[in-house]
């Protein structure tokens, strides 16, 4: 799984991901469902995406390339890792019972934006898993904003004209994403 | 009753000219690549099937290997399939092999190269060996993989031409890019020799197949147009019409059977459902790219071979090499630049086809006098964005960066200069601690031990590389680039892999004789890159093909005629 090799590789501590992992689960144990009984879960991701990615003038924000949409996909896919999944929604119940109750109070929805951004430094600084948590949402993030349209984020093209990037072509048609490839 | 005359296992630049040059001899040919067959139509430029999942690639966890590296002096050891490994040796798993998202610079080796251990005498720890043949030997093969594969480019004089049976390419250059005009300058100030160098890319339609759409996404990426010479586009479709060649996808080798007399009796492979299945043939091509080779060799043990086929000297797997060398890089920031000059420099898919070789030979007392030296190219940085933004997110301290930081931090990277690379290509030296074994614990999904590859470096080859960077970084300052920094490559050139069965003149040393057939085996054949005692400074794979060509002649002229 390359993405996951990648960002685990990226990280400064190789053995962390797996240490989060079991650090967020004791916290914070994973709904059995994680459709519509994890949508709260998806709610404080989507404002933990925009918060990472904010709208700016002239630049997009999470919102305006469907980042939560982009991420559900993607961990969804064919090939996707499960643990990954597992591993975001458990961060984000991790995030509100713990991170915001014991610092912030509320949720983090509740927060304003400076009160955000010490709690997820703080996270960050305080906690292997969280940082591996706040990596993998910016991985998929980066992703969101610069792959093709076809695979749901990159609204528009939206990341694309902000960065002046020029696509190359033939451009990949639904039918020949990467994942209609992998059956061949 | 053979089902064939020839059997190819692999389909990459090692094993298709053997199958194109059989089929169109009047030979059958049957080729077993372990991948599925993609075609033009599957191709497009998307960052996330080339670069981020693995659509052409197999898979760790279904198909592992172990990388052994230096630790604490002594080897550690990690299974691909390991998170924490960062290690990714499979590079193209479909028909045409890796050749398919190649760059394709394509540089000849030198007379030289052939005799390295001659002409630069032994070095300490190295297992430096001269070939079994001479460039005058090869040279008409390059002009073959011109002609067939299409190679454009032009012909200049210098220090290091190789001499030429040709007076030139058989198709013109690429379109370049103004930095092509911006590098020459630079170099004729600093009294270099630029090269244009030459690529297996088509710059317009010929032999049935597109021209390059000058997309710009060309280096790992699939071609839309079939301009890019992989070795689908430019052999394999065109010994499928013959007739006589059979391409059958998904099908894995796992073994080569041998009898009592050590002759190879048959292919044993699984489909794609799991059965297994055989093709009995006169001739048996191995070329799966120089570790999963050795891999199949060492698997086919048989009655004249215990220890694997052509392995009774234990050579097999022995004297792997990459390539070894650096990269280095700077900016040209678009601030006061010209309104119209900025334009051109933003313009994607033009080629930089530029190169230098002044140091190819180099005289340095810290190199031990007299030495090889090596090649750098010139290469605009990938038109794609994702991976560089991934490593955005990450500040120098280590900690995250997001928000408006890492906006601005984006914009910056990709909106106000231009960034011009270079590689360094020198030898990578080939040493006692670098092989492929099978690993005693790790196996595939069909069960099969897999390759175990220890990754030893000789400490001259980061000298090597080193002053090859020291000479390039001033090309890129002479033209006003930025922040131009280098630094040896940290890890193997995972899709420039050679070695591991070289050829030779002595069945003790070697395990290919000249003709790349294994000494005794007498009905097979190595043809990918495995059979290089020394790999040259320069990619391979222009090399693997030609040698390729002279190998199909040696096997056409084996079969009785058909």
């Amino acid at each position: 799984m390359l993405r996951r090799r990648a960002f685990l590789k990226s990280l400064t501590a190789g053995a962390g991901l797996v240490l989060g992992v079991t650090e967020i689960a004791d916290a914070a144990p994973v709904p059995a469902a994680t459709d519509a009984g994890s949508d709260p879960l998806w709610e404080i991701i989507a404002s933990v995406q925009a918060h990472l990615l904010p709208v700016e003038a002239g630049a997009p924000g999470a919102a305006q390339i469907n980042a939560i949409g982009y991420l559900r996909a993607a961990l969804d896919a064919p090939d996707a890792d499960p643990q990954e999944k597992k591993f975001l929604l458990a961060g984000a119940g991790w995030l509100q019972k713990t991170w915001v109750r014991d610092h912030a109070g509320g949720s983090f929805d509740t927060l304003t934006v400076s009160g955000r951004e010490a709690l997820l430094r703080r996270m960050e600084r305080g906690s292997e898993a969280g940082r591996n948590w706040l990596a993998l949402l910016l991985y998929y993030l980066l992703e969101a904003l610069l792959t093709d349209p076809v695979y749901g984020g990159n609204t528009r093209e939206a990341g694309w004209k902000w960065l002046d990037y020029i696509p190359g072509f033939p451009r990949p048609p639904a039918d020949k994403r990467y994942f209609e490839l992998l059956k061949r | 009753m053979k089902d064939c005359d020839v059997c190819v296992i692999g389909s990459g630049a090692g094993g298709a000219p053997v199958a194109f040059e059989a089929a169109r001899a009047g030979f059958s040919v049957v080729v077993l690549e372990k991948g599925p067959w993609f075609t033009e139509k599957d191709f497009y430029k998307d960052e996330l099937a080339c670069c981020h999942r693995r659509p052409f690639r197999s898979s760790h966890l279904d198909e592992p290997q172990v990388i052994e590296e230096p630790a604490d002096g002594g080897w550690s050891a990690l299974p691909t399939s390991d998170p924490k490994s960062g290690h990714d040796y499979w590079n193209g798993n479909c028909v045409g092999g890796s050749s398919n998202f190649m760059s394709g610079q394509f540089f000849r080796l030198k007379p030289d190269d052939f005799h390295l251990l001659d002409t630069f005498g032994p070095i300490a720890g190295a297992n430096i060996a001269d070939w079994p043949i001479s460039y005058d030997d090869l040279e008409p093969y390059y002009a073959r993989v011109e002609r067939e594969v299409g190679v454009s480019g032009r012909v200049v004089s210098h220090r290091f031409a190789e001499p030429r049976s040709t007076a030139d390419f058989p198709f013109p250059p690429t379109r370049e890019h103004v930095l092509a005009g911006w590098i020459d300058r630079a170099c004729g100030e600093l009294g270099l020799t630029p090269l244009p160098v030459a690529r297996a890319i088509l710059p317009a339609p010929a032999r049935g197949r597109g021209g390059c759409q000058y997309s710009g996404f060309c280096g790992s990426y699939g071609c839309a147009s079939g301009a890019k010479g992989g070795a689908r586009a430019a052999l394999l479709d065109r010994a499928v019409a013959t007739g006589r060649c059979e391409i059958r996808p998904h099908a894995h080798v796992f073994k080569l059977t041998s009898d009592h007399r050590g002759r190879v009796t048959g292919a044993l492979y699984y489909d794609r459902e799991g059965i297994q299945r055989r093709v009995d043939a006169h001739v048996y091509v191995v070329a799966c790219q120089a570790i999963e080779s050795a891999r199949l060799l060492l698997l086919s043990t048989g009655p004249k071979h215990p220890r694997g086929l052509g392995n009774n000297r234990g050579q097999v797997g022995r004297n792997l090499i990459f390539s070894a060398g650096a990269t280095g890089a700077g900016h040209l920031p678009y601030d006061g630049m010209d309104a119209g000059v900025v334009e051109e420099m933003k313009q994607i898919g033009p080629f930089v086809n530029r190169g230098l070789q002044d140091w190819y030979h180099i005289e340095d007392p810290a190199l031990g006098g007299r030495a090889k030296g090596g090649t750098i190219d010139f290469v605009l940085n990938s038109p794609g964005y994702l991976a560089r933004a991934l490593s955005e997110r990450f500040a120098e301290d280590g900690t995250l960066v997001w928000g408006a930081t890492l906006k601005r931090r984006l914009e910056q990277v990709f909106k106000t200069s231009r960034i011009l690379r270079f590689e360094i290509f020198c030898d990578w030296l080939p040493q006692d601690d670098c092989f492929v074994t099978l690993d005693p614990v790790v196996k595939d999904k069909w069960g099969l031990p897999v390759a175990r590859v220890r990754i030893g470096r000789h400490p001259h080859d980061d000298r090597v590389s080193q002053y090859l960077s020291d000479r390039a970084r001033p090309v890129l300052e002479r033209m006003k680039f930025r922040d131009v920094v280098s630094a040896p490559n940290g890890a193997p050139t995972p899709n420039l892999q050679a070695g591991g069965c070289r050829f030779g003149a002595d069945p003790a040393t070697s395990v290919l004789d000249s003709h790349c057939r294994v000494h005794d085996v007498e009905n097979l054949y190595v043809s990918d890159g495995s059979f290089m005692p020394t790999g040259g400074s320069v990619p391979f794979t222009f090399t693997i093909y030609a040698n390729s060509f002279r190998v199909a002649d040696h096997v056409v002229s084996m079969l009785p005629r058909p």
